[in-house]
């Protein structure tokens, strides 16, 4: 016991003290380095041509990582595990892409107060929804998705199953993912950014204790369900406006897109994966999720295997990383240093 | 000034029976009270009632001359009346700087509570030590000092501890003992709860025993120790009724 006490002070001891100027340089040169060759990487695209499947492949890597930071910010630090967070993206891209059919403002315009009434139906959901806790609220996210899929499936105005098709971009092939991927990329930093804030405010320490234990928490004196609401409102803001700039995207809204449960639960598992409740961790995991999914199905084509082998990878993953990959490799003290935003 | 008054508390828990049967208590400011009773007798009760944690079905609590039964526990904790449960109830999975940070909550001036917690760690260099260690990883004495601290972070004028020596070891029981005199020396009002009713009376001004939630007896605590009652009722033989004594 006493052994075990003096090595995790020299555990802290080697982790706390002056971090040394490379070790800092790291932690703020990687990501920012990262993120310049993300916003210089369209350049070969424009020189060379021929990189759009990349294009495409980051781009899809950027929604699940906004999706999943926002998820984290009420599923991981407040604990309220939601499977229906892909409203907001449904509800955005209708939201954007009806604007844009109807009135021909384009989407991106529109997709921040798109973001903005995402938000607001979140805090509408929240105050409804958050008054149940553990698998009460659970289901009643999917119930939420489930209602909104309903809705559009029958609605005419926004055709119904057979969806709304939009017009294209009037850009030349080469050049026309350019201007999604650099929103995207906008608002994917945005959301990562507001994750972080919130990890290291006043708001954010509420959350956590909530997740920790919520009678403790109101007794401390806060208003628990006040911050959960406030929390599941911000989560839909970013995934709003993706969604708006991902509808435009594809040219093509469909409920069968946006709003099958197996959206909501991939975002979970990629948050999980990465280690929910860190800033860096949901981005991670999706980033990887995303990548062992491609590789797998570029091997073994897609077939039901594709899915089967992702399955597999992931049971391995959470079997030694049961916090996920960076909360698991932070309890350890062995997160470098560039991961490690809280 | 200070003073809390409990008058005629009846409370319970759901629709569970009374535990606290017409209780009244003055709880002057500046001295230690240590309440002692059997199991079932309604101590962590009374506590939790005056926490405003459990709402009184009768009586009234004062304090500063203003009613607080019926504040919720945040607005208790607001007037400066603290309460440590006897299950720390600290987050585990937090640091134990967090933990403060926690206990600082309803401050709005943040830089306050960090100044406090500053004085915290000088006051007690083990929690310094430890401040960026989850709380699950402490000992039990250090969780139980953790959870002291927190409280102090809000400087209450009234402290309620229940039960803290509650699974300890002998001697990190006299060490928390020894924390409680460090907060009787500045003027703290402690209402201490302890099954360890030895411990508890020898470390305080007066000494209140509560029998079936419905009588409470008061005397300095030194007399309260050696009343030879007191002893028999803590040995399983109650051969006379309290009630007759608090009648009087």
């Amino acid at each position: 016991m006493i052994d075990k006490t003096s090595s995790e002070i020299a555990v802290q001891a080697s982790r706390h003290p002056h971090i040394s100027k490379t070790s800092l340089w790291l932690k703020k040169g990687v990501p920012t380095g990262a993120l310049v060759v993300l916003a210089l990487f369209p350049l070969l695209q424009i020189a060379f041509d021929g990189y759009n499947y990349w294009l495409h492949m980051l781009l899809y890597v950027f929604l699940y990582v906004i999706m999943a930071t926002s998820w984290n910010l009420i599923g991981g630090y407040a604990g309220y595990i939601s499977l229906g967070h892909n409203v907001f993206f449904g509800i955005g891209a209708y939201l954007s892409g009806m604007v844009f059919v109807f009135f021909q403002i384009s989407p991106f315009l529109t997709a921040p107060i798109t973001g903005l009434i995402a938000m607001l139906g979140g805090l509408l959901f929240g105050l409804i929804a958050l008054r149940t806790r553990g698998s009460t609220f659970i289901i009643s996210t999917i119930a939420l998705v489930l209602l909104v899929t309903e809705l559009l499936d029958n609605w005419k105005l926004t055709g119904g199953t057979n969806g709304l098709p939009m017009s294209m971009i009037t850009l030349e092939g080469q050049y026309a993912k350019i201007p999604y991927y650099y929103y995207l990329l906008v608002i994917m930093v945005l959301s990562i950014f507001t994750s972080y804030l919130i990890r290291h405010s006043k708001f954010g320490l509420g959350l956590r204790a909530i997740s920790q234990d919520e009678i403790k928490t109101e007794v401390a004196g806060i208003p628990t369900r006040r911050y959960k609401i406030l929390a599941f409102g911000i989560s839909g803001l970013f995934i709003g406006m993706a969604g708006a700039i991902w509808g435009s995207y594809l040219t093509y809204l469909r409920p069968s897109i946006f709003l099958p449960v197996n959206i909501g639960t991939t975002i979970v598992l990629m948050a999980i994966l990465g280690g929910k409740g860190t800033v860096s961790g949901p981005a991670i995991g999706a980033a990887i999720m995303i990548a062992v999914n491609e590789f797998v199905v570029a091997k073994l084509g897609a077939t039901e295997l594709n899915i089967v082998v992702t399955g597999l990878i992931l049971i391995l993953v959470l079997l030694y990383f049961p916090e996920g990959i960076v909360g698991t490799l932070k309890a350890k003290n062995l997160l470098p240093s560039f991961l490690d935003w809280g | 000034m200070g003073t809390l008054v409990v008058e005629n508390i009846v409370a319970g828990y759901g629709s569970g029976p009374n535990i606290l049967r017409g209780l009244s208590l003055t709880i002057e400011a500046g001295k230690t009270y240590c309440i002692i009773g059997p199991n079932g007798a309604g101590k962590s009760t009374l506590v939790k009632v005056i926490a405003g944690l459990l709402k009184p079905r009768e009586g009234r609590i004062m304090y500063k001359g203003e009613p607080i039964n019926g504040l919720r526990a945040d607005q208790v904790l607001q007037r400066g009346i603290c309460y440590v449960p006897s299950d720390r109830s600290l987050f585990p999975d937090m640091t134990v700087k967090e933990n403060l940070r926690m206990g600082g909550y309803i401050l709005r001036n943040s830089s306050l509570v960090e100044k406090r917690i500053e004085q915290i760690f000088i006051q007690f260099p083990i929690l310094k030590e430890k401040r960026s260690q989850m709380a699950k990883t402490l000992s039990g004495g250090q969780q139980q000092l953790t959870s002291i601290a927190r409280a102090m972070v809000l400087k209450p004028e009234l402290i309620m501890l229940d039960e803290p020596s509650l699974g300890l070891a002998p001697k990190v029981v006299q060490q928390i003992f020894g924390t409680i005199a460090i907060l009787r020396d500045q003027g703290l009002t402690i209402l201490l709860v302890e099954q360890n009713a030895r411990k508890g009376l020898e470390n305080a001004d007066q000494g209140v025993v509560l029998d079936l939630g419905m009588n409470s007896f008061e005397r300095p605590a030194v007399e309260v120790l050696h009343d030879p009652r007191i002893q028999e009722l803590y040995l399983g033989k109650r051969s006379r009724p309290l009630q007759a004594e608090a009648a009087q």
